[in-house]
């Protein structure tokens, strides 16, 4: 929704380089620090939301998604707790947008093109919602999947629906929810 | 127990499009007293409280709480006032165990305001305060039942979580929506108690039930309501004795079978 009014705005008003984007954005300078750079925050973000949410703070998080009348009957605004979840995830995503548009070296219009809505939503779905290593994994799944399939050009976001359609029939929980579940039945499993 | 009202509530009227569920309800409940609502089903009795809490937007009527107007505030400024309501339909925090349940509650503002669990009014590491709450509602504390995840634990522990939710937020009033019902005769036994020593803490209950014996049991003055009106209000004895209250529940055997008791 918000990519898509932001993307008529810049469009409109002539903002942040108008249809051409801005150019010129300094790289990262080494393929190596770009390449590392990125996969050192994804994993400080991820241990980070890991130390989260089993903080108090982190458990009325978690406390809202459970059951938010209860959260309500606390004594607590569940409009502020969200508000809050909204502000730590947008912060990350704010990180993997700078981190895009140095890499890219330039920042624009197409960049608020449907692959980037969908892909996190695919991912999240494929690795389990609810998780914290689940939507990393869809990505790691995700990602190579969309470089092979780069030959059929713009064709891609049907594949991507194809994959996340697949999921949400057939296992709609995800793949960490699923996995934990049979780890845990095949932990007590007796061969007779 | 001195006679001073808490709780003033004048003529609550909620409607539902077109199904009037409370109707000019009108009363008042005295600091430190077990206030009994009773009445049969769909007559509106959770749909009260839930005016009083601020979990529905009542359509007209006032709530007075210490003489000050509350009504028409959202449910968590209610609770933050100290008026704290169990759930008719236990929620617990399902994925989360039982002593984590309580970290909720000692997280809000009022829990941290008025502290004071573990002395110098400041609250100590919320895991054990919790625990601490637990064992005083009746989990075993050297047992694993306050480790276990909420949504193994059986009706009984999770009616007792509902009300150590309330608990933890120290409050003025605790209102309970059928603390007893789904619970064993001996659960109930063990719970009575429970209920009489918050009386004694100066916790006024409210306290909604289709469990007759045990309310009037605690019970200081009781309410009957049908169809969203007040029937009669008075002492447990007054209600026994009234006729009308006969008619409301009239063909359920309860009521005789209490008063046979009594």
């Amino acid at each position: 929704m918000y990519p898509l009014a932001l993307a008529r705005i810049i469009e409109a008003l002539d903002i942040l380089g108008g249809t051409d984007g801005i150019m010129g954005i300094e790289s990262f300078g080494n393929r190596w620090v770009e390449q590392y750079f990125v996969i050192v925050m994804v994993l400080l973000f991820l241990f980070g939301a890991r130390r989260l949410v089993n903080l108090d703070i982190g458990l009325v998080l978690r406390a809202v998604k459970d059951n938010d009348q209860a959260v309500r009957a606390s004594g607590m605004s569940i409009t502020f707790y969200k508000a809050v979840a909204v502000f730590i995830a947008s912060a990350m995503g704010c990180m993997g947008g700078a981190c895009l548009v140095h890499i890219y070296m330039w920042s624009g219009i197409s960049l608020l093109a449907l692959d980037f809505s969908i892909l996190p939503i695919a991912a999240t779905v494929i690795g389990g919602a609810g998780t914290l290593v689940g939507p990393v994994l869809g990505c790691l799944i995700l990602v190579p999947i969309s470089e092979l399939l780069r030959a059929f050009g713009t064709l891609r976001i049907v594949f991507y629906s194809l994959i996340l359609v697949a999921f949400i029939v057939f296992r709609s929980e995800g793949i960490m929810v699923y996995g934990r579940r049979k780890y845990h039945q095949f932990e007590r499993w007796v061969r007779i | 127990m001195n006679n001073q009202p808490i709780l003033r509530i004048q003529e609550v009227i909620k409607n539902f499009g077109g199904v009037i569920a409370v109707n000019g309800v009108d009363f008042h409940v005295n600091e430190g007293e077990i206030f009994g609502i009773i009445g049969p089903n769909g007559s509106g009795k959770t749909t009260l409280i839930n005016c009083i809490t601020g979990f529905i937007k009542m359509t007209s009527g006032r709530v007075l709480f210490r003489e000050k107007d509350i009504s028409g505030k959202s449910a968590h400024k209610i609770a933050d006032m100290g008026i704290t309501r169990t759930f008719q339909i236990m929620r617990p925090y399902y994925s989360l165990p039982s002593y984590k349940n309580l970290v909720i509650p000692l997280f809000s503002p009022r829990a941290k305001r008025t502290g004071g669990w573990r002395g110098g009014g400041k609250l100590g590491d919320r895991d054990t305060v919790s625990i601490d709450i637990l064992e005083e509602i009746g989990f075993e504390r050297d047992s694993f039942v306050p480790y276990k995840v909420a949504s193994t634990l059986p009706t009984g522990y999770l009616k007792r979580l509902e009300l150590a939710r309330c608990l933890a937020l120290k409050p003025e009033i605790i209102i309970c929506d059928e603390i007893f019902s789904g619970l064993s005769m001996s659960e109930i036994a063990s719970m009575v108690p429970l209920i009489e020593r918050l009386q004694m803490d100066g916790i006024t209950l409210i306290m909604i039930e289709h469990r007759l014996r045990e309310l009037f049991q605690v019970a200081n003055r009781v309410m009957v309501l049908n169809f969203g009106e007040k029937v009669i209000e008075g002492t447990p004895d007054q209600i026994m004795a009234d006729e009308k209250v006969k008619e409301v529940y009239f063909g359920s055997e309860e009521v005789e079978e209490v008063m046979s008791h009594a």
